[in-house]
């Protein structure tokens, strides 16, 4: 009887993480693959109090409701990072070659969508995400299949170099994992699998992306902002056949999936700190967003959550975990004290 | 109220498309099968459309400009992307190409062919030359030669592409190293064959040896190349796998394929180019490269 | 009586011990309607009178069965002796409740029983006689099978009753009949197997029920609306069939079936999305052509929903998805027709709505002319005369066959490819895209009484896949107990 099952909020975190990736800015080299492979390993660590807190199930729900100015600044994030995507989108949007008539059309499509989206809830969220995941799955197969005949292994150059652009820059696409932060509070079993799990598959993922984008398209990743879409123009799985327009129904549905993602969580801490103006949160996180991305010059790339994961993600669990530690081992001495005084006034 | 609301948007937007101003429709569209450009003082453009005759060329300052102004001369939208064939003269090379590829979306599948686009044009027929280009990648007559191929080799450290070139006298295309900047150097006989097994695996065609007793044929089951340094020496050793047993014939063929390779790498050295992959095998060992820089080479041939 | 007041008056209102009186009490209620019988007859010495309602109850069996032993009653000292003689000494019917209000009594002489009234009784004893003219057990036509059973349900819900019971000899299949609808009083009958159904989807079922306050329930439609929690869904939650047999499977399940007096439809409830592609036939084929089909059926949905918006969006916005040769057909074809793609197709797809609405009201003779006029002679003319383009026409057919393979999603199929048309027109798949995960989200968030539609996708249940993915045999099939219950998301 989960709020949410493990595998699907597996799913959820996976795909708003591979929107990221797949907007990952230019890299080449095996030292940014060994630096994202360390940020994989480091995020296992990263990860181990939020599990450990999980574990008193609806913590995070009595902290945020004990630490509103806390709360807030989680939201804060959330619309920061929404924000931020919207930036992303318009850079990428001519990479996808989009057929609406601006970038800023674009996005307001797509945040009308995730009005309704995020009004469904983070439990349609959920269980739309495994269905998403499988064409996310075909896609990437019908990727892999299109660059298999074009990949030449001669061009990975084996650098020292980049590796902690590597890890800066992976850290920087996490921004997930204050989610999972926030809903590992819903899941009752299978946490730290589904973590693992997310953690572990976003990585592979990242790491296939920046071989294929090496070992296919070579020097002409210098050409591009976004490897991956080059990558897609370049693997193509039928000779006389285009299929690269196909990714942009992943890529919307991605997009989707990471905004509606961010609203939801916006509305589920509105929903804790301020039921009564809850309502509003989804549609109003989605303006503020819109809003804040046009006005704003957000960095794309590294900057909000490469400061915001490491405290909010890592940080504040911690903090609360050795707070809980220490309350526990008071009560116990407490308790021993009491006895002991028992024992000695009583017996 | 929201009723209508909910009624109404779907409803404008139906009547909307009823206008029929919404967007082009797929026969709106000026569909090209080849493009030729030239940057003489300006950007030239020639097109030509899938079984149609040539259209007449035009100027512009940039790619974007050019194609507005065939689509004022054509009456609809140029896509570029169901382009089979580039062709080049030496005067546009790497930026409008990338821009035709990014911003435009032709396909980086595309053929590309060293021609003068003004004489190539007048009398086009691209579906043959498509075919035939096709047909000579088969046939082991020509190595690959796809936009993106070539956009590659530009973006290297010698900026020089292999790109084929259309010759008169013979049935299938010669071979031209043509720099970033325009200058070109064509390739002999035995060079242009000695780079189609110097860049890639490959397989599976017949082809003709001479030999004592004549002309013979030998059928080629596959090609394998494989690329190592050492010492910032490269070593390139080719595995060949015929369907015939023929000793004599087999070694025809690996004499005749050490040959071509020379050629093509004593070529290659005098145009300053690479098109055989050696930056990547140099940027393992970490050496410094500039154009100048000619690395030492080794081939070795392996018949079975 | 004004006869707004009467059917608050008359409910409770005690039976008259008086027997004229009584009479003409009902007289009144029934307001003299034409099909109402009195007959004053003695019985045992003591006045009496038999109730009917004209039509409803078989003469033959009362003339047998209640008229014939009552006239051989032997003297009776008083109304009470006659009373107890018939209920003690005769059985004259094996459903014959008591009757001591006029609410019931008009309830039972409108269901076809047939009442007898006597002087100095305060009660009335009615006697289940039922004879009213009743369609036959017949093929379920809206749910064609080739293997399974040819027996659909019919609009008699004791008829229906019996066709379940005949499959299901179990004590632990309850039917609970009760009546709904204010004046109608239409029987409906709640069927379940009581150590399957998960008991807070009973509990639920039955207060929304109880909050239904209808007039009438006509048909099926009437109480779905109360039975489908979920607002603003484009698909279904509540299902529905003709057929026993599929029934009884879903009982199998742990869901709750009602059944309608009046409606050869049952109402399964919940469903879930992927019931939309399983039919009875895949129980009977192999395993392996049912995994086949049953995929197929998936193939079909996504072509009956995508296939023109697809069409639209790549020869509109992405033509560098089609071959050269093929973007030339389709270009001279579009040459040639006036209207713009999405108006084309938009323009196909109403006028195969209109002609099928047409075929569906008209009788089948007249329903065939339809399909012949419409076929050849409007498809085949607009064609000809270039009004719209064949490549744009074999989309839509093959789209519109498409559906015709899940036939629970046709509503929902005909919204949605009229929506994506017009989003793959505008955007392309980029406004396929949107629409897409307006579609999925909708999906997604329809449930019903804490049953999501998506179940057993999301949430996964890796055992059902063994009938949704594949269909495997019976010898794995019959281990496991599956209910729907495994399904169940608590609402927090």
């Amino acid at each position: 009887m989960n709020k949410i099952h493990s595998n699907q909020l597996f799913c959820i975190l996976l795909l708003s993480g591979a929107w990221s990736v797949i907007c990952i800015p230019a890299l080449s080299g095996t030292g940014q693959i060994l630096g994202i492979a360390a940020a994989c390993l480091m995020q296992i660590l990263f990860c181990l109090p939020m599990l450990a807190l999980a574990k008193q199930q609806g913590s995070f729900e009595k902290m945020i409701r004990s630490h509103k100015i806390l709360g807030i600044c989680y939201i804060a994030f959330f619309l920061l990072w929404g924000a931020q995507g919207f930036v992303q989108l318009w850079d990428v949007a001519p990479a996808q070659l989009l057929p609406t008539s601006g970038k800023l059309i674009a996005a307001i499509l797509i945040t009308l969508t995730c009005i309704y989206t995020s009004s469904c809830g983070l439990r349609a969220t959920a269980r739309a995400a495994p269905f998403v995941m499988g064409l996310f799955f075909l896609s990437i197969a019908v990727l892999i299949l299109g660059a298999w005949k074009r990949i030449d292994l001669s061009r990975i150059a084996l650098e020292r170099t980049g590796f902690w652009d590597g890890v800066q820059i992976y850290n920087a696409l996490s921004g997930e994992l204050v989610i999972a932060f926030i809903l590992l509070d819903k899941i009752k079993i299978k946490r730290s699998l589904a973590i693992n799990s997310y953690l572990l598959s976003k990585a592979a993922f990242c790491i296939l992306i920046l071989f294929l984008s090496i070992t296919v398209s070579g020097r002409l990743t210098e050409l591009t902002d976004y490897p991956f879409f080059m990558l897609t123009t370049l693997s193509q799985p039928l000779q006389g056949q285009r299929a690269d327009a196909l990714y942009i129904l992943v890529f919307v549905m991605l997009y989707i999936m990471h905004i509606t993602l961010q609203t939801g969580v916006v509305g589920h801490l509105m929903e804790i700190l301020f039921p009564a103006i809850s309502r509003y949160a989804s549609p109003a996180s989605l303006f503020i967003m819109l809003l804040l991305a046009w006005m704003t010059n957000l960095p794309t790339t590294q900057g909000i959550t490469s400061i915001a994961l490491p405290v909010l993600a890592f940080l504040v669990p911690l903090l609360l975990r050795t707070k809980q530690f220490a309350k526990s081992i008071r009560k116990q001495h407490s308790e021993t004290e009491f006895r002991n005084y028992d024992q000695e006034h009583f017996l | 109220m929201k009723t209508k609301l909910f009624f109404s948007i779907p409803f404008s937007i139906v009547l909307f498309l009823f206008t029929g101003c919404s967007t082009e429709s797929i026969a709106d569209r000026v569909y090209t099968q080849a493009i030729g450009l030239t940057c003489n003082k300006e950007l030239s453009l020639y097109t030509q459309g899938f079984d149609e005759d040539s259209r007449e060329p035009v100027t512009g300052a940039s790619i974007a400009e050019v194609l507005r102004c065939e689509e004022s001369v054509n009456g609809g939208r140029v896509f570029v992307g169901h382009t089979e064939l580039l062709c080049l003269d030496g005067t546009c090379t790497l930026n409008p190409t990338e821009e035709l590829l990014f911003q435009q979306g032709l396909s980086p599948a595309c053929k590309i062919l060293y021609t003068e686009p003004d004489a190539y044009f007048e009398n086009a027929d691209s579906t043959a030359t498509v075919h035939m280009i096709r047909m000579s990648e088969q046939n082991g007559l020509l190595s690959s030669t796809e936009l993106s191929t070539a956009l590659q080799e530009w973006q290297g450290v010698w900026e020089t592409a292999l790109i084929p070139m259309q010759k008169e006298t013979q049935d299938y295309p010669a071979l031209v190293l043509l720099h970033k900047d325009g200058a070109c150097l064509e390739l002999s006989d035995a060079a242009a064959k000695g780079m189609y097994w110097l860049r890639r695996n490959t397989g599976n065609f017949t082809m003709t040896l001479d030999t004592a007793d004549g002309e013979q044929d030998i059928s080629i089951a596959s090609c394998k190349l494989k690329k190592t340094i050492q010492n910032q020496k490269l070593y390139y050793e080719i595995k060949i796998k015929t369907k015939d047993s023929h000793e004599e014939l087999r070694n025809i063929l690996k004499e005749m394929i050490l040959k071509q390779c020379h050629a093509a790498i004593s070529e290659m050295h005098m145009a300053n180019a690479d098109v055989i992959g050696m930056q990547d095998l140099l940027e393992h060992e970490n050496i410094e490269l500039n154009k100048d820089f000619k690395p030492e080479l080794e081939i070795s041939v392996i018949v079975n | 009586m004004n006869p707004a007041d009467l059917s608050e008056d008359y409910q409770k209102k005690a039976i008259p011990a008086h027997l004229e009186e009584s009479i003409a009490l009902v007289r009144q209620i029934a307001q003299n309607s034409s099909d109402l019988l009195i007959n004053p007859i003695t019985v045992g010495g003591i006045h009496c009178a038999v109730c009917g309602c004209e039509g409803m109850f078989s003469t033959t069996i009362m003339t047998s069965l209640i008229i014939e032993p009552l006239t051989g009653i032997p003297a009776q000292s008083s109304s009470t002796d006659l009373f107890s003689h018939i209920q003690e000494k005769l059985l004259l019917s094996l459903d014959r409740p008591v009757v001591r209000n006029y609410g019931d009594f008009f309830r039972l002489l409108h269901s076809g029983f047939v009442i007898l009234l006597a002087e100095g009784q305060s009660k009335a004893l009615a006697f289940g006689v039922q004879g009213y003219e009743k369609r036959s057990i017949s093929d379920p036509s809206g749910e064609e099978n080739i293997l399974g059973a040819q027996e659909g349900f019919v609009e008699t819900i004791r008829t229906n009753m019996s066709l379940l019971r005949r499959r299901m000899k179990t004590p632990l299949l309850k039917f609970e009949l009760s009546q709904i609808g204010n004046l109608s009083h239409t029987d409906i009958c709640l069927c379940y197997l009581t150590d399957r159904v998960p008991p807070q989807l009973l509990r639920q079922i039955k207060k929304e029920l109880a909050a239904a306050k209808l007039d009438t329930v006509l048909s099926t439609g009437y109480l779905q609306a109360f039975l489908e929690k979920c607002r603003g869904s484009i698909f279904d939650s509540v299902s529905l069939t003709q057929r026993p047999d599929v029934l009884c499977s879903k009982l199998l399940e742990g869901r709750v079936a009602l059944l309608i007096d009046g409606t050869p439809f049952a109402i399964v409830i919940p469903k879930l999305f992927v019931e939309n592609f399983q039919t009875l036939d895949d129980y009977n084929y192999k395993p392996f052509y049912a995994a086949f089909s049953r995929w197929i059926k998936y193939l079909a949905f996504l072509l009956a929903v995508l296939l023109p918006a697809f069409y639209i969006a790549v020869s509109m916005h992405h033509p560098e998805l089609l071959n050269s040769t093929l973007l030339l057909i389709l270009t001279k074809a579009e040459a040639e027709a006036p209207l713009s793609l999405p108006v084309e197709t938009i323009f196909v797809l109403i006028m195969y709505e209109i002609i099928r609405e047409a075929g569906l009201r008209l009788p089948k003779a007249v329903g065939g002319a339809v399909s012949i006029v419409s076929g050849l002679i409007i498809g085949d003319a607009a064609v000809s005369s270039g009004l719209i383009s064949t490549p744009m026409l074999t989309m839509v057919a093959i789209s519109v066959i498409a559906g015709f393979v899940t036939p629970d999603l046709n509503a929902p199929i005909t919204i949605l490819r009229i929506l994506f048309i017009i989003a793959g027109g505008l955007w392309g798949l980029f406004g396929i895209g949107l629409l897409g995960m307006l579609a999925l989200y909708n999906l997604a968030a329809t449930e019903n009484f804490g049953f999501p539609a998506t179940a057993p996708l999301a949430p996964f249940v890796a055992r059902s896949m063994r009938d949704v993915a594949t269909r495997v045999n019976f010898r794995k099939m019959q281990s496991g107990n599956f209910t729907v219950e495994e399904y169940y998301e608590q609402n927090s």
